[in-house]
């Protein structure tokens, strides 16, 4: 009985590190390109939330169109925030980009807000998503199974691409390089849409198994997840996409494994705990598990 | 081929080129010196679009490129061999030389170059599935190098290919240099070093503070002793 509980609990650990993972990868990658933190990365997610809402409310139930068309707005949705809000201000201070990408988050919530309104607006994703799987003695939601393989295979592909296109080879030069990305006859603009792209993809995804979770939309539930990929990707090492990964998955292991392991009496205080271990984990280790120190000037 | 006329270049209130031109023929080699902080760096770096221009005409094959984004002018065929090397330390070697083809689309001339350029850099070959960063100084050069190549150049200009090389790596740049030469690659080349670059060039400019204080042959500069000794801190040759 008990290891049921464990394996149940290690799947819940692995599905919600995996969910960490795919946001703090999508905030990783913008960041390593234009050293941009986009805290708009969760309105991504409610924007394709509420795309998905709408195109139920036109009659359309099968989840194989609405679940892509959600992951499709969530793209589309990104790129165009890049083109309107982000690239005018290209070359402009981090800050300056920041505070486009709060703006852009306000933008998108007030919309939501009055076209909307605040209350949550129920979204039927799938049954099936919302089912269980038996393992023997063992139920595990099958949303927890589908997270942690479209995880995997979202990083897998991420690798792949990476490691294997030139526009994958180009967004990794541009972490440290822009100028000389450009010598190499590669596009500024095309290495920069690519990220917002893939960033956007990653939010779709993670949207959608957001979604299947709360069953609702409404106008902040961008919040938690940006909230939560920002910490991953600071725990991970800020810039860095290993970094991203190995941060989501060990912030969705340490919630949950201290949800299991507190006394119920404060079990409520779970999160202050899982801030006080990375703290813990960020005295120790400033640039995340795996970020870089600072480089100081170029060697030659 | 290049054709520099009456070039500014500024960084707000900080002029570093004042009413530079420069003439660059084809399959020729110019060597471009002077002084530390005389603005070469900022001169060629303009060229391709990475330095503000002022005011001033640029010229390749014709067309005019100083407005034109540095990507555009890359696939034109003029790149720009950076100083410091530059290399993507944390991409390995291969995948540097397969980023300096990435303007072109031509798969089976891109395997042809790869395999033309490990032949003529046996060391990239040994060290293609390392990190860039894990190269040695000459080693770093030596990719830079041909990471430009690998986009096909018709010219290429090179910004302090010595920098910091030991005397021995330094000859085999310059021993490199030399037989691109001879399959006919037009060079610009930006040094410090002036004795190895007017070993190599046809003609030579020299800059100090910003403006041009010598244009000629480079046996015309070797044998000026007043400008060698000046702006060079070397003896002229009688």
């Amino acid at each position: 009985m008990m290891s049921d509980y464990a394996l149940q609990q290690a799947f819940n650990a692995l599905s919600v590190g995996g969910e960490y993972a795919l946001l703090a990868l999508g905030l990783a990658i913008v960041f390593s390109v234009m050293h941009l933190v986009n805290f708009a990365h969760g309105d991504m997610i409610t924007v394709g939330g509420y795309a998905m809402f709408l195109l139920i409310l036109f009659g359309v139930r099968d989840p194989f169109l609405v679940l892509p068309f959600g992951v499709l707005i969530t793209v589309l949705a990104a790129l165009l925030i890049e083109r309107v809000a982000f690239k005018p201000v290209r070359g402009a201070s981090p800050t300056t980009g920041m505070l486009t990408a709060f703006g852009v988050s306000i933008i998108i919530q007030n919309v939501a807000l009055i076209f909307g309104g605040s209350r949550p607006k129920a979204v039927q994703t799938a049954d099936w998503l919302a089912s269980s799987l038996s393992i023997g003695s063992v139920q595990i939601p099958v949303v927890q199974v589908l997270e942690t393989v479209v995880t995997l295979a979202a990083i897998i592909g991420l690798v792949a691409l990476m490691r294997y296109t030139t526009v994958g080879l180009a967004m990794r030069a541009a972490a440290k390089d822009v100028p000389v990305v450009r010598l190499m006859g590669v596009k500024a603009d095309r290495v920069i849409l690519s990220a917002f792209a893939i960033s956007g993809f990653l939010a779709g995804l993670a949207g959608i198994f957001i979604l299947a979770r709360r069953g609702a939309v409404d106008p902040f539930m961008g919040f938690a997840p940006v909230l939560k990929a920002f910490v991953a990707a600071v725990l991970g090492g800020f810039g860095s996409l290993p970094g991203a990964v190995v941060g989501g998955f060990a912030l969705g292991i340490a919630e949950v494994g201290l949800q299991v392991l507190l006394p119920p009496e404060i079990a409520g205080f779970r999160d202050a705990f899982v801030f006080l271990l990375i703290g813990i984990v960020l005295v120790f280790r400033p640039q995340g598990i795996l970020g870089e120190r600072p480089d100081f000037g170029e060697k030659s | 081929m290049l054709s520099l006329s009456n070039v500014h270049v500024s960084y707000g209130p900080i002029k570093a080129v004042r009413d530079v031109s420069i003439e660059v023929k084809e399959g020729e080699i110019v060597a471009l010196l002077g002084p530390n902080g005389a603005g070469k760096t900022s001169l060629i770096s303009s060229v391709v679009g990475l330095a503000p221009i002022a005011s001033g005409r640029i010229a390749f094959n014709g067309h005019e490129i100083s407005k034109e984004p540095t990507e555009k002018i890359v696939a034109r065929g003029l790149t720009l061999t950076p100083e410091g090397r530059r290399v993507f330390a944390d991409l390995t070697v291969g995948e540097n030389l397969r980023l300096g083809a990435a303007c072109r689309r031509d798969k089976a001339g891109i395997a042809e170059d790869l395999e033309k350029y490990l032949e003529l850099f046996p060391i990239l070959r040994k060290r293609y599935a390392s990190r860039a960063r894990m190269l040695s100084g000459g080693e770093q050069q030596m990719l830079a190098i041909a990471r430009s190549l690998m986009s096909r150049p018709k010219m290429l200009m090179l910004d302090e290919p010595s920098l910091g090389l030991a005397p021995r790596i330094v000859d085999q740049i310059f021993e490199l240099l030399s037989s691109l030469r001879g399959q006919g690659l037009t060079m610009l080349i930006v040094e410090q070093n002036a004795n190895e670059a007017l070993s190599l060039a046809n003609s030579a400019y020299v800059v100090a503070s910003g403006a041009l204080v010598f244009s000629g042959t480079a046996s015309d500069l070797k044998s000026s002793g007043e400008v060698m000794e000046m702006y060079l801190g070397l003896e002229g040759q009688e």
